[in-house]
């Protein structure tokens, strides 16, 4: 699998280098689309790792309260440091900024409620 | 979905500029400005539907709904 990855990278670079002085948007585009193409082999095989945690999350007392705002937080960071990192390497670190806050903004709004679970148990501890 | 988009893509990029790269020459740049964009609006489409074939993989994957 890392192969297939290397070999990805190393066409993604040499394409987006040959375009890179007369077709800058193409070049942009390469970047873009070799990136997706690792992400995906990289989540398709990431698959059956988040499977089997969340089966072995299960039979724990647990359960999936916790387990599915991590796993949002998760794709959530994931999505957003995906589009920041395109929008720096294109040039404007500006937007790539500002989607990193919006991103941390998306992340605080889904766990707020893990966040006050966890207030309510310290307070428990302290009365 | 493996390398062969990459491919693809690569070689609309290389035919785009050389057909520019002609038309410009021969007196019609403006021709030469659409093809450039024709070559791009090609290119997006092709990445659009990898955009969305992840993003489907990432909502199925982190039960992001």
């Amino acid at each position: 699998m890392i192969y297939k990855v290397i070999g990805t990278a190393l066409v993604t670079i040499i394409l987006s280098l040959s375009l890179k002085k007369n077709m800058p948007e193409i070049s942009a585009l390469i970047n873009l689309s070799g990136g997706l193409i690792i992400s995906l082999l990289a989540i398709n095989s990431a698959k059956d790792v988040i499977d089997n945690f969340f089966n072995f999350s299960t039979n724990l007392k647990v359960g999936s309260s916790i387990i599915v705002p991590a796993l949002k937080v998760l794709g959530i960071g994931y999505l957003t440091e995906f589009c920041s990192s395109l929008a720096s390497d294109t040039g404007n670190n500006f937007l790539s900024d500002k989607i990193i806050l919006a991103g941390k903004i998306v992340i605080l709004g889904f766990s707020i409620s893990s966040i006050k679970n966890l207030l309510v148990m310290v307070l428990n501890l302290i009365q | 979905m493996s390398v062969d988009i990459l491919f693809k893509i690569g070689a609309i990029g290389i035919l785009t500029a050389v057909i520019s790269q002609i038309l410009s020459h021969n007196g019609k740049s403006e021709i030469a400005t659409l093809a450039t964009l024709a070559g791009l609006v090609i290119v997006l489409v092709m990445v659009l539907s990898m955009i969305s074939e992840l993003f489907s993989t990432i909502k199925s994957l982190f039960m992001l709904y």
